[in-house]
């Protein structure tokens, strides 16, 4: 299973960053998706956040620097974008994690993981068309039941699950690029790419997913996170 | 798993090392830490390789965070932060707190860096990320035999640590061949479709592998540490003597892969350890093997790493295991028992029989798993020895009155009883 896994991230991959510059579409569980009536808080889960440098062979190169600053400017992008269009506050569950007791840090961290698992397979089987489920219509996945323990700890209705990497060329990167253009061959600079995910915390359903994926755009600067987070977050219900 | 590829791309190693054997990276460690003599030959083959490009880690250090080092720990941050909740994780406090007690009295000036991580895992493994988590596969723990040999193991994962050697590693990976990264992780990746789970673990380590040179450094400080701590350091070469006689009996390739394929061949590690083994004791006495410790810790979690053990099938392999653990003696009973359960599973020729008088052996040690009595009592079933049989299967409800398949023998024995 891990294999195939494995596998199937080789070959996505390539493709998410073949078919990247496609315009971006949200999916919704319901076409009309609004918050409930009554939705004072959102609950941001701990993002997950990674800005890498591509180097020159191709080795892409974690940076805790750049990764730190990101994680800033995305938050506070997130919580103005939404500010902007509603009425509901964004609670940061860093904010709130001494609330949890040991039990229940596992149990987020597991929903953190498990959502990934899930966001690929959204990514996966809603935006490549060679992987299509024919018999899966509309956003129909799940965290499961138990995500609702975050609902009485925080009083948020829903969750929102940030999946982030970020990458930019190296000099020497860019050197290599150049070079091959000249010979007329194409090789990708750095990539931003990611998805988010908006939880319902009554039943652990998944009710908005978006992704991203761009090769511009700058996470280390304020107004450019701004920018990628206007997109990811593109059509979020209000 | 982006974020597996990442960090994979990311810890690939870029060479295999290179073959020559290079006795000065055993011993440096060793003369760093005092705990050899050393000749005028050797002081020179010492200003040699000292010239390091790394400073080994300080006890306390972090990265500066603009630093590639701190890219590193930054995955591995996230890393542990999937392992604390991991599915297969032992969080037994027994054991951790065991573990981490070798830790600090191999290396007390890092015993705060290092946090350690047990993984129920039946392969035959340990390693050591560059921010300080320490990975002990459960595989290891059954293998094993005194704190000692344990101690080797984990003296040598520190000793990656101290040496920075993921650092050292992913410098080589960006400077030298970075283009071939993804060349060789595609082939990795398609050489494991095969053989399922194993393969992938394998094609995990590899891509996570030190170079042999690396290893080999990793080896004299383990060393070093043992000396150090009062650990008799011969059990360091013995335990790679156990793990390679099972090695040339496994019939899955994949097992060896997992240990040599960036590690030093095996006969030239063993001889090196032992032979530095040799010097260390000449010149100092008092090492012990702590063995009655490493049972008290260890030998209540063993059962089920057997279990796990069993679930492998790779029984030629697994018979050379048990009868290590035979010859070392403790819990006898539960030895056999399992050597009963191999040969009943594995079902070659006169296999049955085998599986019989290991179950009679373990039947006449003073402890031994309740299973036995209800295995015996199968088997003298299928061999039409009824008063055997009943008598067996009795036993085994007494010993284990709550057994969840007690309903089924009771049946079993009245249908015998007609």
């Amino acid at each position: 299973m891990k294999t195939l896994r494995l596998a199937a991230v080789i070959i996505i991959l390539p493709v998410m960053i073949m078919t990247s510059g496609c315009a971006t579409t949200s999916h919704k569980a319901v076409a009309d998706l609004s918050l409930r009536e009554n939705t004072e808080r959102i609950l941001l889960m701990l993002m997950d956040i990674e800005l890498s440098e591509l180097t020159a062979g191709g080795v892409l190169e974690p940076n805790a620097a750049w990764t730190a600053a990101a994680d800033r400017f995305v938050h506070q992008a997130i919580s103005e974008k939404i500010a902007s269009q509603s009425r509901v506050q964004v609670v940061d569950l860093n904010i709130g994690a001494e609330q949890l007791d040991a039990e229940e840090r596992k149990l987020q961290t597991q929903l953190i993981k498990l959502h990934e698992a899930v966001g690929q397979t959204i990514l996966l089987h809603k935006y490549i068309e060679l992987f299509k489920l024919p018999n899966k219509s509309g956003l129909d996945w799940t965290l499961g039941e138990k995500a609702g323990f975050l609902k009485e700890k925080f009083g948020a209705d829903y969750a929102l699950f940030i999946y982030l990497r970020d990458s930019y060329a190296s000099a020497g990167r860019v050197g290599v690029i150049l070079v091959a253009a000249a010979f007329g061959v194409g090789m990708p600079g750095g990539q931003q790419v990611g998805f988010a995910s908006l939880v319902d915390l009554n039943t652990g359903q998944v009710v908005w997913f978006n992704r991203l994926m761009r090769a511009v755009g700058d996470l280390r600067n304020r107004e450019d996170a701004a920018s990628s987070i206007d997109e990811l977050l593109i059509d979020f219900p209000t | 798993m982006i974020r597996l590829i990442t960090a994979l791309l990311f810890l690939l190693l870029a060479g295999a090392g290179c073959a020559t054997m290079n006795k000065q990276q055993y011993e440096q460690p060793l003369y760093e830490m005092d705990v050899l003599e050393q000749s005028n030959a050797d002081t020179l083959q010492i200003q040699e390789v000292s010239n390091r490009e790394l400073e080994n880690q300080k006890p306390g250090e972090r990265p500066p965070l603009d630093s590639d080092e701190a890219g590193l720990w930054m995955v591995m941050d996230k890393a542990e932060f999937d392992y604390k909740s991991a599915g297969n994780r032992i969080d037994d406090q027994d054991l951790n707190d065991y573990l981490k007690d070798i830790v600090c009295r191999l290396a007390p000036e890092y015993c705060g860096d290092i946090r350690v991580y047990v993984l129920q895992v039946p392969y035959f493994n340990a390693s050591m990320a560059p921010n300080g988590v320490l990975l002990i596969w459960s595989g290891l723990l059954l293998r094993v035999t005194n704190e000692a040999q344990l101690a080797s193991v984990i003296g040598h994962e520190i000793g990656h640590y101290i040496r920075r050697h993921s650092l050292q590693r992913l410098h080589d990976v960006v400077n030298t061949s970075g283009a071939l990264v993804f060349v060789q992780l595609a082939t990795a990746v398609a050489g494991v479709g095969v053989a399922g789970d194993l393969a992938y673990l394998a094609a995990i380590s590899s891509l996570q592998a030190y170079s042999r040179d690396q290893e080999r450094e990793a080896d004299g400080y383990g060393l070093a540490f043992m000396a150090r701590a009062g650990y008799e350091p011969h059990e360091a070469g013995d335990l790679w003597e156990k793990v390679i006689q099972e090695v040339e009996a496994s019939k899955d390739k994949n097992f060896s892969l997992l240990l040599f394929d960036s590690h030093p061949p095996g006969r030239e590690r063993m001889t090196a350890l032992d032979e530095l083994s040799d010097r260390i004791v000449a010149r100092g006495n008092g090492f012990s093997t702590e063995a009655e410790a490493f049972r008290e810790h260890l030998l209540p979690l063993r059962y089920k790493f057997l279990q796990d053990e069993m679930h492998l099938r790779d029984f030629d392999r697994t018979e050379v295991l048990l009868d290590q653990l035979i010859e070392d003696g403790a819990s006898l009973g539960e030895l056999f028992y399992f050597k009963g359960e191999l040969y009943r599973l594995r079902g070659e020729e006169d296999d049955l029989n085998k599986a019989l008088a290991a179950y009679e052996k373990a039947r006449s040690e003073a402890e031994f798993p309740p299973e036995t009595l209800r295995a015996l009592g199968l088997l003298y079933l299928e061999k039409g020895e009824s008063v055997k049989a009943r008598s067996s299967l009795q036993e085994y409800l007494a010993l284990k009155p709550d057994c969840v398949d007690r309903e089924m023998i009771i049946y079993m024995l009245s249908r015998e009883g007609q």
